[in-house]
């Protein structure tokens, strides 16, 4: 019974305070990603620079770490018994990756787009016995190049 | 990323006006006595400020001026260039702007971390609310930066002077532990 208790408590807080965080991170993610439409960033580099001056030329990167709260990974864990999209788990790895490349474009300075740009993403595992529990890092990065305009 | 700038004072005037007028203006300006100016105008450079950002080294540089005197603008190298030591690097296939004219081969870098109790501690209170684990990502960085500086060195002993199509890459190899690889293709361009 008092293990029961725990657990609703884990679940509901998990789930107010994971709830609140993602809410805010993506309000935060929406604002920056709009002050940085100015910054494009693709994933080629050929097509773009056709009789353009490049003045500079420099490798940047960002990354993210994100850790899933309680509730989700109690989700998770019952869509492994039926199978199907973890729904719960999807935000998460698009926070990562966003948050990644808006600290990519951050680091970019003053450069005028960014080419060649790679995404990847990897799992931290957690140590011990709560092997569910799981973060996952996203790190994105390519070539920031400065244009003469 | 904005622009750091060391201001430095090397005696130099610009020449309108005389340099008793540029002392007091000076003194006026630093809001110093007028025997420290002495100081200023010693036989060797004098560091007015160390890390000024981009605006307070443009008020520095115009009130010198105004006062007749000028203002040298050292810009600070930012952390990330001198670990990569000048090296250009890009993830593309050759280096945008330039031309390369030797190649040295795969050059790489690596190192793996670990993380340590208290972080993991404070990773497993955030498994249960969620978020960012700002000392992961700190760490993951660091660690990558480590690496790329491995790699620049490599690059370097060949005689290379840029690196192109870096990759980055994470495996882990422990529980608990992961590797973090750079590597790219090491060339000299002019």
């Amino acid at each position: 019974m008092e293990q029961l208790i725990i657990f609703l408590i884990l679940i509901a807080v998990g789930y107010t305070a994971g709830t609140i965080n993602e809410k805010k991170h993506y309000k935060a993610i929406e604002a920056r990603e709009q002050a940085f439409l100015i910054m494009p960033a693709v994933t080629f580099w050929k097509a773009s620079m056709t009789n353009a001056v490049i003045l500079k030329a420099e490798l940047v990167s960002g990354n993210a770490v994100i850790a899933v709260d309680y509730f989700k990974q109690f989700l998770a864990g019952l869509r492994k018994i039926f199978g199907g999209p973890v729904r719960s788990y999807e935000s998460l790895l698009d926070r990562a990756r966003r948050e990644a490349i808006l600290r990519m474009k951050e680091a970019a300075g003053n450069a005028s787009i960014i080419v060649n740009v790679r995404i990847e993403t990897s799992t931290i595992g957690q140590s011990g016995r709560r092997q569910n529990a799981t973060c996952v890092e996203a790190i994105a990065y390519g070539t920031a190049l400065t244009i003469e305009r | 990323m904005a622009k750091t700038f060391k201001l430095v004072f090397e005696g130099k005037l610009t020449g309108t006006n005389p340099l008793e007028e540029v002392k007091q203006n000076l003194a006026a300006v630093l809001k110093k006595t007028p025997a420290a100016m002495d100081q200023l105008f010693a036989d060797v450079p004098v560091v007015i400020k160390t890390a000024a950002d981009d605006a307070t080294a443009a008020k520095y540089e115009a009130a010198f001026k105004k006062a007749g005197a000028v203002i040298q603008l050292i810009e600070m190298k930012r952390r990330s260039d001198i670990a990569a030591g000048g090296m250009i690097l890009t993830n593309v296939e050759t280096v945008p702007g330039a031309t390369i004219v030797e190649h040295f081969g795969l050059v790489a870098g690596n190192t793996i971390r670990a993380k340590h109790v208290g972080r993991d501690i404070m990773a497993s209170l955030k498994n249960l609310i969620g978020g960012e684990l700002k000392g992961y990502t700190e760490l993951l960085k660091e660690s990558r930066e480590q690496a790329v500086e491995r790699m620049a060195n490599q690059a370097r002993q060949l005689g290379a002077n840029a690196i192109v199509n870096v990759r980055f890459s994470t495996s882990s190899v422990a529980q608990g532990a992961a590797e973090l690889y750079a590597y790219g293709t090491a060339v000299r361009v002019e």
